[in-house]
Order: C-alpha cells, then sequence, then structure tokens
C-alpha cells in the first residue's frame, strides 16, 4: 500500500517538505557516493554492506523529531475546540496535521526501505520467511522473535501471526537452506528491526492525533466513514487534498492489503476492499450486498473529502446527509422483490400474428405457390363439362386443362422449385445402399455425337464431393429464374 | 354485496355474482341475458345451491369439482368471458327450455345468442358434467370466443369428450 501511495505521491505538489527531505538525503548519500564511481552501484552497495543509517534516515532528521513532539503535547492537551473562528489555513493545529498526513506517508515508505534492508540481511537465514510474511511489521517481528535460532520448535511465535501462517513457518524453517547469520550481521539486523517497530509505533501515534482531530479537520468524511478510518484514509493518500483528487476507485483500495494465500482457498477472500472494510456501515451490511456497498461508500466519501478540502461545509451536514442516503439505498437493495400479480390472460385475437415479410419468405412461399397448371385446373368453364384422369367424372378433374378458350396456347408444366431443391438434394446425398445409385438417375445420356451413351453414374458423385468442381456452374443445378412466355 | 367470509377470491366474486344474478332473475323474469355484452363471452351455469355453496356463505363447505374450476378460471378469463351462476331451483323458468336435468350445466352464450360446442358426446348445447382441468375449460372457452366472433354458431372443442366416462 505504500507503493500505491508512492506512486500518487509523484503527482501531488504540495510535498514541498518531502522534496526537501529528499535533496537532503540525496547530498548525504553523494557524499558517500564520492568514493565508488556509479552512484547506482553505490546505492545498492551500501544498501548491503554499511550501516543502516545510510538507509533509513526519517528518524535523524529535525522535521521528524518536531513534529512527533509536537503530535505528543498535542495529544496531552487533549482536543481543542476554541479555535473553531480561525480561518482554517491559518490555524497551526492544522498545518499540524497537514505534516502529520505527509509524514506518516513518509514514515510508511522508511519502513518499507527497512524492510527490504531486514530481508536482504535475513535472506542468508531463512530465505522463504518474506514469501510466508508479508506484512513489514510483522516481519521484522518474527525476526526478531527468531533472531539466529535454528530450531522453530523453541521459538514462540503466538500472537504475532495467525496460527496456520505459524505452522507453515515451522514446517518450511525445518526445511530450510539457510545458515546462521555471523553476530555482526545479526546485531544490525536486530538494530532495524527496532527501528521498524520504533516507526511504527510513531505512525500509530500521529494517527492517532489525527483520528482525534479528524472531526474538525473534515467532518463530512468522518460523518461518512467514521473518524479512524477518515484519518487513515487521509494518512494514506498523504493530505485532503491528495485524498480529494483521487478518483473514488483509488479511493476504495486505499490499505488493502495483499492476501497471504499459503494453500488456502481464494473463495473466502474479500477482494478489493481496504480501509472501506473497517467503517460501520460496510460492517453492517449483509455479505451479499457487500461489494457493492463498497463502490458506494468510496464514491461517497470521495466526494466528502472534496468538500472537506474546500471547506465547503464546515457544520458536516453534507456528510452527514451522504449518509443518509448511503443507507437508504442499501436498504433499498434489501427490499424483496414485488410480488408477482396474476395476469388475467388476453383476449384471444387481439394480439395480431407477427408477420414477417422480404425477400426470403417470398423465396420460401414460391414454392408452394399456386402454379398456372393448378389454377386451371381449379377453375371450370360453363356448361362445358371438365375431362377427369379416370374418365367419366371419376377420379381428379382436369377444370380447364386441355379445353379451349382458356387464353392459353400452351400451358407446361412451371419450374417446380419444391421439386428441384427436392431433387438436388437426393442427387448430392446420393440416398440408396452401398454405392448404388438414387433411382432418379438415369444412366442413359443422349448426346449428338454418339446417340445414346451410358454414364458412369459414380464419376458424378466424385466430382461433386472433390471440392475442385465450380459449383457456380454447377451441373445439377437449375436456373433460379425463369419467365413465363 | 360481496360476502366477506369467503376463503377464495373466485369464490367470492362468483357468490356475489350469484346472488346478483339470482335476483336478476327472480325479479326481471327470463330475459337475463338481455344486457348484451359487447365483448365477450357469457358463460352461465346452472345449478343447485346445496352443491355450490352458494347461499352458505358461513360455512366452510369445500367446493366441489365444477364449481372450483369455474371459480379460479374467472380471473383468469375475465377480459373475455363472464360467469354466472344460476340456482335452477331459484329460476326454474329455463329448465324446459334448455332441459337442465343434470346438476351442473354450463352453456355459452355471445352477444345473446347460444353458441354450440362439438364436444364429441353428442350433446352439442352445453357440458353438463363437471370439468376437472382448468386449463382445459379455458381452451374451450377460447375457442368459444374465437368462433364467436367469426360468426360461427359451432365451435370444435380442442379436447374430444367422447369417452368422457372413461379417462
Amino acid at each position: 500500500m505504500a507503493t500505491l501511495a508512492d506512486s500518487f505521491l509523484a503527482d501531488l505538489d504540495e510535498l514541498s517538505d518531502n522534496d526537501a527531505d529528499l535533496i537532503e538525503e540525496d547530498d548525504v548519500d553523494a557524499g558517500n557516493m564520492e568514493e565508488d564511481v556509479d552512484g547506482d552501484m553505490a546505492d545498492v552497495e551500501t544498501l548491503n554492506y554499511d550501516d543502516l543509517d545510510c538507509v533509513s534516515k526519517l528518524q535523524k532528521t529535525q522535521r521528524y523529531s518536531d513534529i512527533m513532539q509536537k503530535v505528543e503535547d498535542a495529544l496531552e492537551k487533549g482536543s481543542d475546540i476554541s479555535n473553531q473562528g480561525l480561518v482554517l489555513e491559518d490555524d497551526p493545529e492544522y498545518q499540524l496535521i497537514v505534516d502529520c498526513n505527509a509524514l506518516s506517508v513518509d514514515i510508511e515508505n522508511e519502513i518499507i526501505i527497512i524492510h527490504n534492508f531486514i530481508r536482504d540481511k535475513y535472506r542468508l537465514k531463512f530465505p522463504e520467511l518474506e514469501s510466508l510474511v508479508h506484512h513489514p511489521i510483522d516481519y521484522a517481528r518474527v525476526v526478531k522473535k527468531i533472531g539466529n535460532e535454528m530450531d522453530l520448535t523453541l521459538v514462540d511465535l503466538e500472537g504475532f501471526l495467525p496460527s496456520a501462517i505459524i505452522m507453515v513457518v515451522s514446517v518450511t524453517a525445518s526445511t530450510t537452506s539457510g545458515k546462521p547469520l555471523p553476530e555482526e550481521v545479526l546485531q544490525k539486523t536486530i538494530d532495524a528491526c527496532d527501528r521498524a517497530l520504533a516507526l511504527d509505533a510513531a505512525k500509530k501515534k500521529v494517527l492517532d492525533f489525527v483520528e482525534s482531530r479528524m472531526g474538525y479537520i473534515a467532518p463530512n468524511l468522518s460523518a461518512i466513514v467514521g473518524s479512524a478510518v477518515a484519518a487513515k484514509l487521509m494518512g494514506t493518500a498523504g493530505g485532503l487534498s491528495a485524498l480529494a483528487k483521487m478518483p473514488a476507485c483509488n479511493v476504495q483500495l486505499l490499505g488493502a492489503k495483499k492476501k497471504n494465500l499459503a494453500g488456502f482457498s481464494t473463495a473466502t477472500s474479500q477482494f478489493r476492499v481496504g480501509y472501506i472494510e473497517q467503517t460501520e456501515v460496510f460492517q453492517t451490511t449483509p455479505p451479499a450486498l457487500r461489494m457493492r456497498a463498497c463502490r458506494l461508500l468510496a464514491a461517497k466519501s470521495t466526494l466528502a473529502a472534496r468538500v472537506d478540502s474546500t471547506r465547503g461545509d464546515p457544520s458536516g451536514n453534507t456528510g452527514r446527509a451522504l449518509r443518509e442516503e448511503i443507507c437508504k439505498k442499501i436498504e433499498k437493495w434489501q427490499e424483496p422483490p414485488p410480488a408477482k400479480q396474476p395476469k388475467p390472460l388476453p383476449v384471444p385475437d387481439s394480439e395480431p400474428k407477427k408477420k414477417r415479410g422480404g425477400r426470403r419468405l417470398r423465396k420460401m412461399k414460391e414454392r408452394y405457390a399456386l402454379t398456372d397448371m393448378r389454377k386451371l385446373a381449379n377453375r371450370m368453364q360453363f356448361g362445358v363439362p371438365e375431362e377427369s384422369s379416370l374418365g367419366d367424372g371419376l377420379g381428379e378433374g382436369y377444370g380447364m386443362l386441355g379445353q379451349a378458350g382458356n387464353g392459353k396456347l400452351r400451358v407446361s408444366v412451371g419450374q417446380s422449385k419444391l421439386a428441384a431443391k427436392v431433387a438436388k438434394k437426393f442427387k448430392e446425398k446420393n440416398y440408396g445402399s452401398s454405392g448404388a445409385t438414387s433411382g432418379l438417375t438415369s444412366s442413359l445420356a443422349f448426346t449428338p455425337v454418339q446417340g445414346i451413351e451410358l454414364t458412369n453414374p459414380q464419376a458424378h458423385a466424385h466430382q461433386l464431393g472433390s471440392g475442385t468442381q465450380s459449383t457456380y456452374f454447377s451441373e445439377t443445378g437449375t436456373f433460379s429464374k425463369i419467365k413465363p412466355t | 354485496m360481496p360476502l366477506r367470509n369467503a376463503r377464495e377470491r373466485g369464490g367470492d366474486e362468483k357468490r356475489s355474482r350469484c346472488r346478483t344474478c339470482c335476483r336478476i332473475c327472480t325479479q326481471g323474469g327470463p330475459s337475463i341475458r338481455l344486457f348484451l355484452r359487447r365483448r365477450g363471452v357469457v358463460i352461465i351455469r346452472f345449478g343447485h345451491d346445496w352443491d355450490d355453496t352458494c347461499m352458505q356463505k358461513r360455512q366452510r363447505m369445500p367446493m366441489l369439482g365444477k364449481q372450483k374450476v369455474l371459480a379460479s378460471v374467472a380471473e383468469r378469463i375475465k377480459n373475455f368471458a363472464v360467469i354466472y351462476p344460476v340456482d335452477i331451483t331459484v329460476v326454474p323458468d329455463f329448465n324446459t327450455m334448455y332441459e337442465l336435468y343434470d346438476p351442473s350445466t354450463v352453456m355459452f352464450f355471445f352477444r345473446n345468442k347460444h353458441i354450440m360446442i362439438d364436444l364429441g358426446t353428442g350433446n352439442n348445447n352445453k357440458i353438463n358434467w363437471a370439468l376437472k382441468d382448468k386449463q382445459e375449460f379455458i381452451d374451450i372457452v377460447e375457442t368459444v370466443y374465437r368462433g364467436a366472433r367469426k360468426g360461427r354458431g359451432l365451435v370444435i372443442a380442442p379436447k374430444d369428450y367422447s369417452t368422457k366416462y372413461r379417462y
């Protein structure tokens, strides 16, 4: 989470103090680097071999001690409400709080640096520990406890870590490839651990102070998420303005921990929630709605932070209103759906069927359309008896077919699309048993040169299946349109 | 007056209709269907009180087959049909005209015209047994509605009841 803060810090321009510090540190480093040729390499080397002091300088700076002193004084004094009349920027307490925010970010960075230092040194002893224990402070505590001990059954890690992790650590330690450290290195490592823990304690103090003043600094934000979480958010973001500039999705992730799996399933791990998880509103929502609630909270608290950063509403009413809104929304989500009303049936035939149209439908209908022949057969002339298939009025009647006066010179069997389609399909599928051709194909062909020719019916089948035959000029295909003349 | 202690809504509606209907019958005389309905089928069920629990508002008698079916269906088909139960002991005027000798008889009318249904039983005028299935009854009513709207006097029921005694 400090790395996240790191990237945000890069965008911010209000931490001029920080810049000054960095310049300070760089100067000291430069002093060391003059001994070595390559600056970058020197840093790495100094990290490896030199003292902790070259790496972690924060505790030595004046700024740090000043602020810590002030914080302690302020904490002893208790909360001071009387200074509400002053404009915020002039208030020395407000300035202190801004400094505190910046400091807490710095402390976090320092802790990371120290953690790296400890890790590098301790790798010789117990390399697997860094992947089992992620949190820098936990790591520092564990390292301090274990020290140079090779047998972990003698070390009591209760209270430092969850018991499952302790088990894994003990098991891994029994098979570790590390060797005990030399006394000097061990001492340095323990020193570094102490320093990390001291910094952590300082950070806690700073946060406590900020939290106690939270209602004054950011009333709206504290109204929504509570002063503790508000202080943490501000601390991680690096100030109220920094928090206000963040998009809500980032606010949601402030303080999100990297979960240590060690073989546990991911099904239960809560995903993508940071400090917001600790708010009262979040804790009281049912688990199914938690993700939605988290997003909602982050969004509204970002709004509140923006209001606070411009001191738009010092009374905190906006925050309270937003909190009401959030609670109402969450309640609404939990409402059961409205009961299903039994609907009466609609009147039959009141909703006309949706008829489709278009070319495709027309072509489909054409296949079953009434042909001219059939039309003629359906009609009869007045006074003229029709012919029938079996003669004498028996069988199917032919109507106007073949009779004079029907206005057509010749009626031929029209192109029956249905038949053509069926025939084509039939040919291609080659129905019949084992190589024998369909009953519809004839093996006789009348050619102009040779008269009657016997064709090999198998030849056609192969041609069709080969894929080289072009189906555009298919021999079994039909014309697509024949105009009646 | 709609009855308050009715257990079933459909029953309540039916019973209320029954009472209004019967009142009309006893007051107005034979021509109860003179209120021409423009839009729907009029279903008249000729039966007896003690079968129907029609008049027994306070007692909770379980409803028998046909009555139950009609009660539950009334709500669903109210857009195109309306059901009127008539007690033939109170209104005996139609007994000879329609030959109402069975415990329950259902007849269909559309715009004051009697619609016949070919059920396969031989008697196209009415349904004179207790139809158990709700959906079947709805289907018959829908068929009657469709046919009657087109002007047909006889419609063909979707299901054949010629073997009705042997389901």
